[in-house]
């Protein structure tokens, strides 16, 4: 072991009071920034769904700090020791995460589709109304779409004059700042509405002419047409009622509620008693602490990984509550590690400009975390690529509708911007040694690779506003006020967990080796 | 000085267990591994040998008979085109993600603990990666046209599809291979001039001398050397992932129920390494054994394997969940049916096989009993090999009840998919033993550099 290096005592601890105007200017500019994004933004759905990205990006910096501080008890690192207490702040912000959850369990069905405000057994007892639909949809979604169809266009076309349809026509633009509550999946008549409305408005473009000659004869014309406007525009309407019956008693409410309530039990419980052994290590020196926090990072990893999984699940992917993919959990996972690496980049940056932890991380810290933000840029990339991959190969319609809902509606530019921001330029511009080891260009990555994600997350979430239609691609200033919001709350809060406290574990037995460590 | 008797368990989170145990110097450690090869080669060795021969000679008449015959042979059915030869092929290439995985992530992750394994692993990889190559050879039919697996240009402007992920196995496994080599043969060279200076015979002075490339350890040398490494290493990491990637987009691009799946891709290679890992302990308890070379493959190596195996078999656990989940959570009934078949139907026992051996027996790992004691975790490997192998036979047969109920049969393995696969081991042994024989088993400079005294800064204080 090299020997020699050290770092100035004095700036790795913490002020107190010095801290509290911070923490008050960022905590009331967070408040304040939401508040104003509530009046610039009428539209309660597309509000919460704009508070739900920003939410989902702080949460996987929170649970990522969480993740990798047990990744590195487990696998006794040595290097990260330095750096190791500003990642627990971040996972401590996990109070702050069971706090700004509240908004979208209180509103959860302006969010989810699959929610209701009404009990369970009502949504049952309808859908139960409509069991000759589930019965063809049973027997797959393909080949009996177009039987399914006949049958409700007999129910609800065929009588509906040209004049509805004609007003339809509009519809889908209109719902998103008038009524996005007129397209929750209420009644499944309103579905069948809006997706009427949906190949109303493709065929009056593409084929005006022979829909308005077939228009008395609806029920011929969506017999030859069929499946192709369905899968074109939205989920088939039995295929949407089918997902919503099977997995009524996964989403609903109550039992989301019950979920997310042991989600943040583990993640509290974990990040709390992490947080006290390593804080309780630096008063005390016990180097059992250390062997203490390795055995019970072990069993943490695994509640942390199903609960983040199924976390991931009900909030992101059940927006689009009929598509499903199995490695979605990974990629959030993925994700969130490289964001709080780039996090730790930051606010070290910042820490060290204001003259703290001088000596304790140099550029050798900067080198690794800056790999290991790459290298999980590149973890992300596989996973969402072979998700793409394979759900594009095999072009099942269920599925292929999750990408295809992001190739329109002016989400095509902004799945460009995903591929570039996410892993293009990054993976080409962040490769080399030389900007890894630069504070200032690994700062700027790091900024980067945040937004980069904040993008991804939009994406995924924003054109579910109202589902099942896509939303269109309308950036607010909501969008951009909540997540400078947010991220005012979080430095707040990140602030306060620290406060009083050392910033690196100055009694860690492996601290010596994370001062002196050096990449070869 | 760090103490050298340290108690190799002893947890000491200030200190790092030292990786070389039993006080050995640099010349201890050369003589510990060349030794092996310079001594009289012991009959045990032929016996050995000659028994692996044989195991070769039956895959050679299993493929000559196949050749003579034709796929036939096997139990290949209706709904299952794909018998025991892709599920053979993936073990083998599954076995081959051990060693580059050791030597270049673990070499990116300065996991120095690596370097006593490393040299037996890599080269496990490239027999194991050898036997894999003979299944897509052979499976195809008409072996004498398997060179139109490669696209190589033709007069019939025939080509292969490559929009197929059969073709990007082709890329891949043989890209694989070929980096594999070089990257074991860069860290075989300072060994081998190590061999050369030792040499008594002129054969060997010869073999080694040319084998060596002229290395004579200057510091130029030296310095090119690290760099190479550290690039191939970078190059070869992407590609651990990529060979099983794409082997498991060979089944999830497709639209079947029960292998669509997003997450075969990170399933697939984490049970690579799975299955790597327990060759490597299965291999590796045996040899050290033999070879009497526990100060240098100590118990804390094995332990950290052992630990990497729990890991590993628990991210299968995790997959094996994940596709079961959503199976429901699709509502697609076909994908449901797939695995409840799976799990209940014809081949129910397999399923379970492959769950008790892949997610059960390495939770064992979790009592520091389990991952120390050398016959334990031998066992426990051993049950891990087979329930790798019963994993890709499990997705294999999941073909069995498909779409048409009519064609629905049962997979009955002949004497003939037997003996093809016993073969495939006959093919490894072979390899294995000649490796053991003429090698350094242990990449003998990498372990000097764990040795406290190889630290410039050794002595300098305390």
């Amino acid at each position: 072991m090299g020997h020699g290096k050290n770092f100035d005592e004095k700036t790795v601890v913490a002020p107190g009071a010095k801290w509290n105007k911070a923490i008050a200017i960022f905590g009331l500019a967070g408040i304040a920034l939401i508040a104003i994004a509530c009046f610039t933004q009428p539209n309660k759905a597309q509000f919460m769904h704009s508070y739900l990205t920003s939410f989902m990006l702080f949460l996987s910096i929170t649970l990522g700090a969480l993740g990798f501080t047990m990744i590195n008890h487990i696998t006794r690192a040595g290097w990260s020791v330095t750096i190791r207490r500003v990642q627990e702040g971040f996972m401590k912000n996990i109070w702050l995460m069971a706090l700004l959850f509240l908004p979208i369990l209180f509103f959860a069905n302006e969010i989810f589709s699959w929610a209701d405000s009404r009990d369970g057994k009502t949504l049952e007892a309808e859908l139960k109304l409509d069991t000759y639909h589930f019965t063809d949809a049973h027997h797959g979604h393909d080949d009996h779409a177009e039987e399914v169809h006949d049958n409700h266009s007999q129910d609800d076309k065929v009588a509906a004059p040209k004049e509805v349809i004609k007003k339809e026509l509009v519809a889908p633009k209109d719902k998103i700042g008038g009524h996005p509550e007129k397209n929750r999946v209420r009644q499944t008549q309103e579905i069948s509405e809006a997706q009427d409305a949906a190949e109303a408005h493709i065929e009056g473009e593409e084929e005006e002419e022979a829909h308005s000659e077939g228009a008395h004869d609806a029920h011929d014309a969506h017999h030859a047409e069929g499946g192709r406007f369905d899968l074109a525009h939205g989920r088939h309407r039995a295929h949407l009622e089918h997902s919503l019956h099977v997995k009524h008693s996964y989403l609903n409410q109550s039992s989301f509620t019950q979920r997310a309530i042991i989600y943040f039990i583990i993640w509290i419980a974990l990040a709390f008693f992490m947080f006290k052994k390593s804080t309780s290590q630096d008063a005390d020196g016990n180097p059992q602490t250390t062997i203490l926090m390795g055995k019970a990072s072990a069993p943490g990893l695994m509640l942390y990984a199903l609960s983040l999984t199924f976390a991931s699940f009900d909030w992101m992917m059940s927006l689009d509550y009929a598509w499903f993919s199995t490695i979605y959990g990974v990629i959030y996972f993925a994700g969130g590690i490289m964001c709080m690496h780039a996090a730790t980049v930051l606010a070290v940056r910042v820490l060290q400009s204001k003259g703290y932890l001088q000596g304790a991380v140099d550029q050798e810290h900067y080198h690794d975390l800056g790999k290991l933000m790459w290298a999980f840029m590149i973890f992300w990339t596989y996973t969402a690529l072979s998700q793409y991959l394979i759900i594009w190969y095999a072009d099942i319609p269920e599925e292929t509708i999750w990408f295809l809902n992001r190739y329109k509606e002016g989400w095509l530019p902004v799945t460009y911007i995903v591929i570039a921001s996410h892993f293009l330029i990054p993976f080409a511009f962040f490769m080399s040694r030389h900007m890894k080891r630069n504070k200032n260009i690994c700062a700027f990555f790091a900024a980067w690779l945040i937004i980069a994600e904040f993008i991804y997350i939009y994406w995924q979430v924003m054109p579910t506003v109202t589902f099942p239609i896509t939303t269109p691609f309308s950036p607010s200033i909501a969008d951009a006020l909540i997540f400078l919001g947010m991220a005012g709350l979080y430095v707040a809060a990140f602030l306060l967990n620290l406060k009083n406290q050392n910033l690196i574990p100055v009694r860690d037995p492996r601290l010596k080796e994370s001062v002196n460590f050096v990449n070869l | 000085m760090i103490d050298m008797t340290l108690d190799p368990n002893a947890d000491n989170p200030a200190q790092r267990t030292p990786l070389v145990q039993g006080g050995m110097g640099f010349k201890d450690v050369s003589h510990a591994v060349c030794d092996i090869s310079e001594r009289k080669t012991p009959k045990i060795w032929f016996l050995c040998l000659a028994a692996a021969l044989s195991t070769l000679g039956l895959l050679k008449t299993s493929i000559l008979y196949l050749i003579w015959e034709g796929t036939g042979i096997w139990g290949l059915n209706n709904p299952t085109y794909w018998g025991w030869a892709i599920v053979n092929f993936v073990f083998w290439v599954g076995i081959g993600h051990a060693g580059t995985l050791i030597s270049a992530i673990l070499f990116l992750l300065r996991q120095d603990w690596r370097t006593g394994v490393n040299r037996f692993a890599e080269a496990m990889t490239l027999m194991a990666v050898a036997c894999a190559g003979v299944f897509p050879g052979i499976h195809i039919g008409r072996v004498w046209a398997a060179y139109w697996l490669f696209p190589i240009p033709n007069q019939m402007t025939l080509w292969p599809n490559f929009h197929s992920p059969l073709l990007w196995d082709v890329f891949a496994v043989s890209t694989y291979a070929t980096v594999s080599l070089l990257f074991w043969y860069v860290g075989l060279i300072p060994d081998l001039a190590t061999m050369r200076d030792r040499a008594k015979t002129k054969y060997r002075k010869i073999a080694y001398g040319v084998l060596s490339l002229g290395w004579t350890g200057a510091n130029k040398h030296w310095q090119r050397y690290e760099k190479a490494y550290a690039i191939l290493a970078a190059l070869a990491t992407p590609l651990v992932l990529s060979v099983h990637t794409i082997v498991s987009f060979d089944f999830t691009v497709s639209n079947l129920p029960g292998w669509h799946t997003t997450i075969f891709p990170p399933y697939f290679v984490a049970g690579a390494v799975f299955s790597g890992f327990a060759m490597v302990i299965t291999l590796m308890t045996v040899v050290r054994h033999i070879y009497k070379l526990e100060n240098l493959i100590t118990i804390r190596h094995l332990e950290n394997m052992c630990k990497i195996i729990l890991l590993t078999g628990t991210l299968v656990g995790y997959a094996y969940a994940m596709e079961f989940f959503i199976a429901w959570y699709s509502g697609v009934e076909f994908e449901s049916y797939a695995f409840i078949n799976r799990a209940f139907g014809q081949y129910g026992w397999a399923y379970f096989i492959m769950i008790g051996c892949n997610v059960i027996s390495p939770q064992f790992f979790w009592f520091k009993w389990c991952r120390t004691n050398v016959v334990f975790m031998f066992i426990i490997s051993i049950f891990v090999n087979i329930g790798m192998w019963f994993e890709r036979f499990v997705i294999t047969m999941t073909l069995n009840n498909d779409f048409l109920p009519s064609s629905w049969d049962y997979y009955s393995p002949t004497i003939w998919d037997v003996s093809t696969f016993v073969g495939s081991f006959g093919l490894f042994f072979t390899l294995l033993l000649l490796f053991l024989r003429f090698l350094p088993i242990v990449a003998i400079s990498e372990v000097k550099n764990c040795i406290p005294e190889a630290d410039p800064h050794h002595g300098d204080h305390h």
